[in-house]
């Protein structure tokens, strides 16, 4: 297994960008689900961490963030500023997403490793943000609180923490295939 | 329906009046009850979702019993028929009844009617009543029923599952388990869970699945306990306020909201910390009852405690703890967070911990704020805590106080404890032991020793570092001009405080060399040697004991102890006390006069055998043999001599020939012994027991003077008679010439005998035969005594014993007959004197072994490159042999160490290691692990095959080689991906930037 982790550095801004995923690939290129993933849907209990178990994805707020699966011609068709807003407005859902899962977690160590997360998301939306600055772009409004969430069983709260982890690899993954493809962009 | 009867009667005309009137009246009860038994009206449902509980209520009129019959409105199914007793509501007029659903009261509609009902007589059924479920066809969404449930362990649950509208109904899972459903109606489904046993943290998922798997909801179920706490109690810290505690016995697996809530005396508990088992609740002030409520969703449970502020008075721990500090005693100040405290009467505890051990001082008083701590040493480190309780009725310690510590100021130090030693002339030592650090009370500074003689008018003093605890003395003048006896040695210490009181001890100068009356033997026993002695009832001196190796002889190191007067009797005890050695024990009186020998011991720890041996000599005295021996130095003793043993060795056998028990005896006779070589042994013992002896040899000889004399004048006598024989034969010559050589005649030839010219033959007499006779001189040489040396007896033993069991080979040659040995293989019995050589052989080495010396076969090998295979295979073959199981190249067997070489290019060059190689590879051959080298690239290309024996132990019973490089190799190359499995904790904290 190896880490699949991402780096990019946009030399004429001094940005950094590192991105590492919540999934690592085997030696025949399958992903896996990283620790943290693992442990929180073992968290969950079954049947949340079975490999086919995909329950419907929820409309609820926490998951009010732009989809990551953007079909491939429109993907090509993004702009830098398009590209990089719908980045910065995903991880900001995600963000607040992810620590709402780490404030309401009972267990001590998996809080820990949601807010260590939390921390490195943290570094990327700062990066993006920092980048779409010195590009000379504007950044999207921040999104609205999380105003009075609607009342949601137990159930539902736990389908919602597993889609805001799918959302998060989904958004990892196209995020490194939209930053390669920025620094193309910007050394072209 | 009552019906209006009328029986034929075969007497019309008797009394039908009075039949009429029974029949009339039987209608007339029938109707009257008819109207009691009103349908119930206005039927109305009351659902709580949660509890599941149905409340029907209806008017019922008069009646009080009545049938219910519930039923599941799409499938007609009856869930509830009974009948029950209900009494009217006297306010509302409505009768009331409540049902409690097995299933969620969502899961399907529900037809409610009822029937009032009189003994066997019912009304009509009442309109139906639809509680409506959640599987109406306008709600075509997949729902699952009930949602966050909290059960207790071991309930039973049934849950439902409202498939979408127009999909299949797929199964239940509760957790892991494939749940048994029961349909409801169309769309619902249920399943019972039953005993349920604790849920996880985040619960047990309950999750519903269409058919096929394209759609899923659930719900989450919470198994706990109610709550359940303990050890309710409560007492004040601040004389005021009330602090409660309490325990909770059980985890009830429900947390944050659904967690147990606590309330005292009616107000609500909060904690800092929710997790911890043991909680803590305040009330403000003292209200003598308390009442625990702890709830949570399955259940309540209540605690109570009553009692007096005063009788629960838990005081705070002591704060600022402050010291006022002397050389002997410390007072310990300290303060109370609450001013109420200075009115309550207290017990307070003061743990005073010095050098490892710690001690509790309790002191008592109102309102306590300062205690004084006496009996402490001075310059010593103190650390003291301190804890109260209340004095009236105590209900427990308080907490203690932070840790204090302080350190007593100095004080002067001990007076040193001095004595001497004295060697045998004037000189000698004033020792003194060190100063422990209670009994230095500070640093000690240096030492300042004074000797004088007040009767000379003699005074020296002089100043000696701290660690000096010896000074040597030379009294060679005082003693000269002194006609006092004694000198006087006074030792002050120093330390920063001042000056120790003088500790004096008085030197003797007339020494005696007159050892003390008797020595008596001390026992070691395992707390020392104890000692007794007589006390004179006039004597009221002290006294001192001292003790010392009893070898040493000059400055020694002595130890003593300083008894009071009075005693008899002492016990010495030394970590310096070693087994083996004898110590000089000595009783000494201590006034004021010099000391006096009183007593002396002897004794060791422990007795060991002498060290070393006698010093034996032995000498012939006529025929008997004196053993002489020294004495053994006292150093090497040991113990205490008990005697000598002496033996007599014959062989290796010692036969005792005596013991003796006087130590002053050192010789012995051995009588009556014959002429031979004998050894003695002389050991000494102890009553450890005996030392190695001392072994000497002797030869006794014939007792040889009588034997000189005997020669001597047997020669003498021989020379006297040969003397007189020749004077008389001088004397009588003529008559002896006459007798004895008479005259020959001179012979005279007729004729010319000299002129015969013939050869003259010359025959030998066969009589002139020369007898050689020879003599012994003297027979007495029969009794000289031979010396026959020792090992005659022995040689000839031997010379039996070796004789080669196998007469055929001689042992000089076997080796090498066995190198070459072309003879079968004969079956040997096993012999020790023979085994190495059959092993040989059995194995395979030996013909090898001679290939590899014997390279002139290798270089015929060598020219003829295509027949080197071929050679080599025959030279394989020789080095196989018929022997034992080892097959093939394989061999088995050991193999002399080869130094492997990489193989040279240059294949001709005359040497046969290039075709023992290979075959030592195959065959497994033994090689140094690190001499395998592969320098030449020709080889490279095989390396693949080979390198897995590089510097691995090849067995050599089998090509399979010990360490397996290519596991470890793929051990090391899976090494990074098993630490990538860390990767999120080790890299996430650096993304940012």
């Amino acid at each position: 297994k190896n880490t699949v982790f991402y780096q990019l550095f946009i030399p004429h801004c001094s940005i950094h960008l590192s991105l590492y995923f919540l999934f690592t690939n085997d030696a025949e290129g399958r992903l896996h689900q990283s620790q943290v993933a693992v442990f929180l849907l073992t968290y969950l209990g079954p049947p949340f961490n079975e490999k086919d178990f995909s329950p419907p994805r929820p409309n609820s707020t926490a998951l009010s963030l732009p989809s990551a699966a953007t079909r491939l011609e429109l993907w090509h068709g993004l702009e830098n500023q398009a590209r990089l807003a719908q980045n910065q407005k995903a991880y900001s859902v995600l963000l607040a997403a992810v620590r709402e899962l780490a404030r309401s977690t009972l267990c001590p160590a998996l809080k820990t490793s949601l807010l260590h997360f939390c921390t490195g998301l943290d570094g990327l939306l700062g990066s993006i943000s920092a980048l779409m600055t010195t590009l000379g772009y504007a950044l999207p409004p921040p999104s609205a609180n999380m105003e009075m969430r609607p009342t949601m069983n137990d159930f539902a709260k736990k389908v919602e923490g597993f889609w805001i982890l799918r959302e998060l690899q989904s958004w990892l993954w196209r995020s490194a295939k939209d930053f390669n493809r920025l620094k193309k962009r910007l050394r072209g | 329906m009552p019906r209006l009867s009328v029986s034929p009667s075969s007497k019309p005309n008797c009394s039908p009046v009075w039949l009429i009137s029974v029949l009339l009246g039987l209608l007339a009860i029938h109707t009257n009850a008819k109207d009691v038994l009103t349908v119930p009206q206005q039927v109305s449902l009351s659902a709580n979702m949660y509890t599941q509980h149905l409340t029907i209520s209806w008017l019922g009129g008069a009646a009080t019993t009545f049938d219910l019959m519930i039923l599941r409105t799409e499938l007609n199914e009856t869930v509830f028929y009974e009948t029950v007793s209900v009494t009217m509501n006297q306010v509302s007029g409505r009768h009331q009844w409540n049902w409690t659903s097995v299933e969620p009261l969502q899961c399907t509609s529900l037809s409610i009617k009822i029937r009032s009902r009189d003994g066997q007589t019912t009304s009509e059924w009442s309109n139906t009543q639809i509680l409506q479920g959640s599987d109406l066809p306008s709600n075509e969404e997949l729902q699952m029923y009930p949602q966050d449930r909290i059960v207790p362990v071991g309930a039973n649950t049934t849950f439902c599952c409202i498939v979408e509208e127009g999909k299949l109904f797929g199964t239940i899972r509760y957790g892991n388990t494939v749940m048994n459903t029961t349909r409801l109606s169309r769309r619902s489904f249920a399943a019972t869970v039953v005993n349920q046993e604790l849920s996880g943290k985040t619960g047990t998922n309950v999750v519903c699945f269409d058919n096929p798997k394209t759609k899923l909801t659930g719900a989450v179920v919470f198994v706990g306990y109610p709550p359940l706490p303990t050890d309710f109690v409560c007492e004040t810290r601040d004389l005021t306020s009330a602090v409660c505690q309490w325990n909770e016995k059980r985890d009830t697996n429900l947390y944050r909201k659904r967690g147990t809530r606590y309330s005292l005396n009616k107000r609500n508990c909060t904690f800092s910390s929710p997790e911890e088992k043991q909680k803590e609740c305040s009330v403000a002030q003292w209200e003598g009852n308390f009442t625990l409520v702890a709830v949570n969703p399955l259940g309540q449970y209540s605690l109570t405690d009553s009692a007096e502020i005063n009788h629960r008075v838990h005081p705070v721990a002591p704060v600022n703890l402050t010291f006022v500090v002397h050389a002997w005693n410390a007072s310990v100040l300290w303060q109370w967070e609450y001013n109420s405290y200075s009115s309550l009467a207290l017990d307070c505890q003061v743990e005073l911990a010095s050098q490892g051990y710690k001690t509790k001082r309790t002191f008592s008083g109102v309102g306590l704020r300062s205690v004084v701590l006496s009996d402490l040493y001075p310059d010593e480190d103190y650390s003291v805590q301190v804890c109260c309780g209340a004095q009236q009725n105590f209900w427990k310690w308080g907490s203690w106080s932070k840790s204090f510590s302080f350190k007593t100021n100095n004080y002067v130090p001990d007076a040193p404890d001095v004595w001497m030693w004295m060697n045998k002339d004037y000189t000698g030592q004033v020792i003194w032991k060190p100063l422990t650090q209670r009994q230095s009370h500070g640093l000690i500074t240096g030492y300042e020793v004074t000797l004088w003689s007040p009767e000379v008018n003699f005074q020296h003093t002089e100043f000696f570092s701290p660690d000096t605890y010896a000074v040597p003395v030379n009294l060679t003048q005082i003693a000269t001009r002194s006609s006092d006896n004694k000198v006087m040695a006074t030792v002050i210490a120093k330390n920063a405080a001042g000056v120790s009181q003088p500790a004096s001890v008085l030197i003797p100068l007339r020494l005696t060399d007159v050892e003390p009356l008797t020595v008596s033997r001390a026992v070691y026993t395992d707390r020392g040697f104890p000692l007794f002695w007589q006390h004179n009832a006039n004597d009221t001196c002290a006294y001192v004991v001292e003790w010392y190796e009893a070898s040493c002889k000059w400055d020694c190191p002595v130890e003593w102890i300083k008894l009071a007067a009075g005693n008899t009797n002492v016990t010495i005890k030394s970590a310096n006390f070693q087994p083996g050695v004898r110590y000089n024990i000595s009783l000494y009186s201590n006034s004021s006069e010099a000391p006096e020998l009183l007593q002396h011991w002897q004794g060791y720890m422990q007795e060991l055998v002498p060290s070393s041996s006698v010093l034996l000599s032995t000498t012939q005295q006529d025929s008997d043999i004196l053993l002489t021996w020294r004495e053994i130095p006292l150093v090497n003793r040991r113990g205490f001599l008990l005697g000598y043993n002496i033996y007599i060795s014959g062989g290796s056998q010692l036969t005792l020939l005596a013991n003796l028990s006087d130590l002053e005896s050192r010789s012995y006779t051995v009588k009556g012994l014959s002429q031979g070589l004998y050894n003695f042994t002389v050991k000494a013992y102890t009553s450890a027991g005996e030392d190695k002896g001392t072994t000497a040899s002797i030869t006794l000889e014939p007792y040889t003077d009588w034997l000189i004399l005997e020669i001597l004048v047997s020669l003498g006598i021989t020379a006297l008679l040969l003397a007189v024989v020749t004077v008389i034969c001088y004397k009588k010559r003529k008559w002896v010439k006459k007798v004895f050589y008479p005259d020959i005649p001179e012979p005279k030839l007729s004729g010319d005998w000299s002129r015969s010219q013939g050869p003259l033959d010359v025959k030998p007499s066969p009589h002139s035969l020369v007898h050689m006779v020879q003599k012994p001189e003297w027979d007495s040489s029969k009794e000289v005594l031979v010396v026959i040396p020792e090992e005659d007896e022995d040689e000839e033993g031997l010379g039996i014993g070796d004789e080669p069991v196998d007469t055929d080979e001689p042992t000089s040659l076997r080796y090498y007959n066995q190198v070459v040995d072309e003879r079968p293989i004969r079956p040997r019995f096993p012999d020790s004197s023979d085994s190495s050589a059959s092993s040989l052989d059995s194995a395979c080495t030996d013909v090898t072994y001679t290939g590899i010396q014997t390279s002139g076969s290798s270089l015929v090998f060598q020219l003829d490159p295509q027949g080197s295979s071929e050679g080599h295979q025959s030279q394989a073959d020789l080095s196989v042999c018929g022997g034992g199981g080892g097959g093939g190249g394989g061999g088995g067997g050991y193999r002399p160490q080869m130094q492997s070489r990489a193989p040279s290019d240059d294949i001709g060059l005359a040497s046969p290691e290039p075709f023992l190689e290979p075959q030592a590879a195959s065959a497994g051959g033994y090689k140094p692990q690190s001499s395998w080298h592969f320098d030449s690239p020709v080889e490279a290309g095989e390396s693949g095959r080979l390198a897995p024996s590089l510097g691995s132990p090849t067995s050599v019973a089998s090509t399979q080689f010990l360490l397996p490089d290519e596991e470890e190799y793929a051990e090391e190359k899976r090494q990074p991906s098993s630490s990538a499995a860390t990767w999120f904790t080790n890299l996430l904290s650096s993304t940012k930037p």
